[in-house]
């Protein structure tokens, strides 16, 4: 895996040949009077440095001075053009998109073990170090993960990783047909003649009671969301290893709801989530709440376990 | 009020037809279409210059717009049809415009800025895997289809009205219809407003939903919901014609095998 510093470094090459690249194409094409044209101009810019230089050379400017190279995942060859465009357009794509796409991709690349960020997961890329030994197979993905990020262990079992967390909680509606429906219902109930603010916090609030009650309901049930289900995590209670009571649930939900969904609350959430990525235990402060951890479902397999949780962070659960 | 993102289904092949419809939009609007659309004179800029980009936009858009009575009349508005309501002054009206021409031309036009990219987001998400299925050429030809029956809609519902009617969304509400038709238990990664802006995989068919719910209650008159409504019906009904051809059942066949290689698979 390459070193974060050396990529930051190419990044900066690389971001100084852009910028001239796009402000002499701009004195030559640009409008004033036409400011979108403009981005769409430096977006093909940039896009089109990075996929030439990545398909003639393995690499942009950048990462072949500080010695780093891009190699399709399953190939000993350089990426193809296919790939190379592929991982260039939607770089530059967030690259164009200031401030929210800048953090939308550093995110993507500083959350992933192996720093492979939201580009190279589209074209099936990593960046790693010049010299590196080829082919690096895809499904060999989550050893080199475990051996980057060490897993953590409590007496439960291997704790859940915030990422796959995190993307289980996008699958919450899976198996939640009538919570689905709700939200449509939510939007039909706000057909009333008040304003879209009004329309957005009122259902949003109706959301958010919704989202306790269901929570609650599986978590004490199953110990399990269909999201966690198909991450191959469970909840347990911390102190027993057994599912929540219901109780419990109820306080890991409400803690959980008003933070997630409540945007002045978000500084909080914050602070949860850099506990669930640090802490040696992950427990954010909805688990604290109700007295829960995430941990490895101890019925799987662990192989199968460290499989569907790498398909979950890959945003390759069936 | 849901903004989609991508959807849980792989195709089989490049999406060229979408990419491509999509740099067409895209281009026009950025570099064919007037300067005002995507950069508006501000309200308090009285200069000559400012009237003139304004002036250039309107003309545009009833050059090449689709304007209910005259896609019904068969006349120019600059010949001041009888059945039309509110015509606008004359110095913005073209005398040589091809009324049935801007029926095609229109659905490759836009508003603004966030219109282009709210079509061109929900066009990306739902097309790919409607031209995976059908297959380029089909595919296309639903599109366009599709953007005919939506334009013919709003006309039939707004006959008198003289307001030139702009934008893919009909084309696309057909792709949309017919994406349930071939996926009804397609998920789609979206932001959903009237869910404390969550982002969660929900059922197409919830998406289509609150993509409607929204142009309803959503006080804004310049959403033409019938155009969308017609587009979805056309999408619908010719996806469901569509599917009985040979090479869509086919590619049914393939799109199952592939899942069920897929779920014994881990990567």
């Amino acid at each position: 895996m390459a070193s974060r510093g050396a990529r930051v470094g190419a990044r900066i090459i690389d971001a100084i040949i852009g910028l001239i690249a796009v402000i002499v194409v701009l004195l030559v094409v640009g409008d004033r009077e036409r400011p979108a044209a403009g981005v769409a101009v430096a977006w093909l810019v940039l896009a089109a440095y990075e996929a030439a230089a990545v398909t003639l050379f393995g690499a942009s400017v950048g990462k072949l001075v500080v010695g780093l190279r891009v190699v399709g995942l399953d190939t000993t060859a350089n990426p193809s053009f296919a790939q190379a465009a592929r991982r260039a357009a939607v770089t530059s794509v967030f690259t164009v998109l200031a401030v929210v796409g800048w953090i939308v991709w550093l995110t993507s690349t500083l959350t992933d073990a192996l720093g492979r960020g939201i580009a190279d997961r589209a074209a099936d890329t990593m960046v790693v170090p010049k010299g590196t030994h080829l082919p690096i197979a895809a499904r060999d993905l989550p050893g080199y993960a475990d051996g980057a990020r060490p897993p953590r262990l409590s007496p439960l079992g291997r704790v859940g990783d915030l990422d796959v967390r995190a993307r289980a909680r996008l699958r919450r509606l899976v198996d939640a047909p009538v919570l689905a429906a709700a939200i449509g219902l939510l939007a039909l109930a706000a057909s009333l003649p008040v304003s879209t603010v009004a329309i957005i916090v009122g259902s949003s609030i109706g959301w958010v009671v919704v989202f306790v009650v269901d929570e609650t309901r599986r978590v004490a049930r199953t110990g399990a969301t269909a999201g966690h289900h198909l991450a191959g995590l469970v909840i347990v209670d911390h102190r027993t290893g057994r599912a929540p009571t219901v109780g419990r649930s109820l306080l890991r939900a409400l803690v959980l709801g008003t933070t997630l969904y409540v945007p002045v609350l978000w500084p909080v959430l914050v602070v949860s989530l850099l506990m669930m990525r640090y802490g040696s235990s992950g427990r954010g402060l909805h688990d604290l709440a109700g007295g829960t951890s995430v941990v490895a479902d101890p019925s799987l397999d662990p192989e199968v376990q460290r499989q569907r949780a790498m398909r979950m962070r890959l945003g390759r659960a069936a | 009020m849901a903004i989609p993102f991508r959807d849980d289904l792989r195709t089989r092949r490049f999406p060229w037809v979408t990419l491509a419809l999509i740099i067409l939009n895209v281009v026009v609007f950025l570099f064919v279409q007037p300067s005002a659309f995507q950069n508006p004179p501000s309200t308090d800029d009285f200069s000559s210059g400012a009237a003139g980009r304004e002036r250039d936009a309107t003309e545009f858009a009833f050059e090449y717009g689709a304007v209910s009575c005259e896609v019904l009349s068969g006349e120019v508005l600059a010949d001041r049809p009888s059945r039309c309501d509110d015509l606008p002054p004359r110095r913005v009206l073209p005398e040589d415009k091809s009324v049935f021409l801007a029926v095609f031309t229109c659905m490759f036009l836009h508003g603004s800025l966030a219109h282009l990219g709210g079509n061109m987001l929900f066009l990306w998400v739902f097309g790919n895997n409607v031209e995976d299925r059908l297959g380029r050429l089909w595919y296309l030809a639903l599109y366009l289809v599709g953007g005919v029956a939506a334009t013919l809609g709003y006309a039939l519902v707004n006959q008198r009205a003289a307001v030139p009617l702009v934008g893919a969304s009909g084309a696309i509400a057909a792709a949309m219809g017919a994406y349930v038709v071939f996926h009804p238990k397609g998920r789609i990664l979206t932001a959903i407003a009237t869910a404390a802006f969550q982002v969660v995989y929900v059922p197409a068919v919830v998406v289509l939903a609150l993509f409607f719910v929204t142009q309803f209650v959503t006080p804004d008159s310049e959403v033409a919901w019938e155009a969308h409504v017609a587009g979805m019906a056309a999408g619908f009904g010719g996806a469901l014609a569509l599917a009985q051809l040979p090479s869509v059942k086919r590619n049914r066949e393939l799109d199952a095998a592939d899942v069920a290689l897929r779920a014994g698979v881990d990567f």
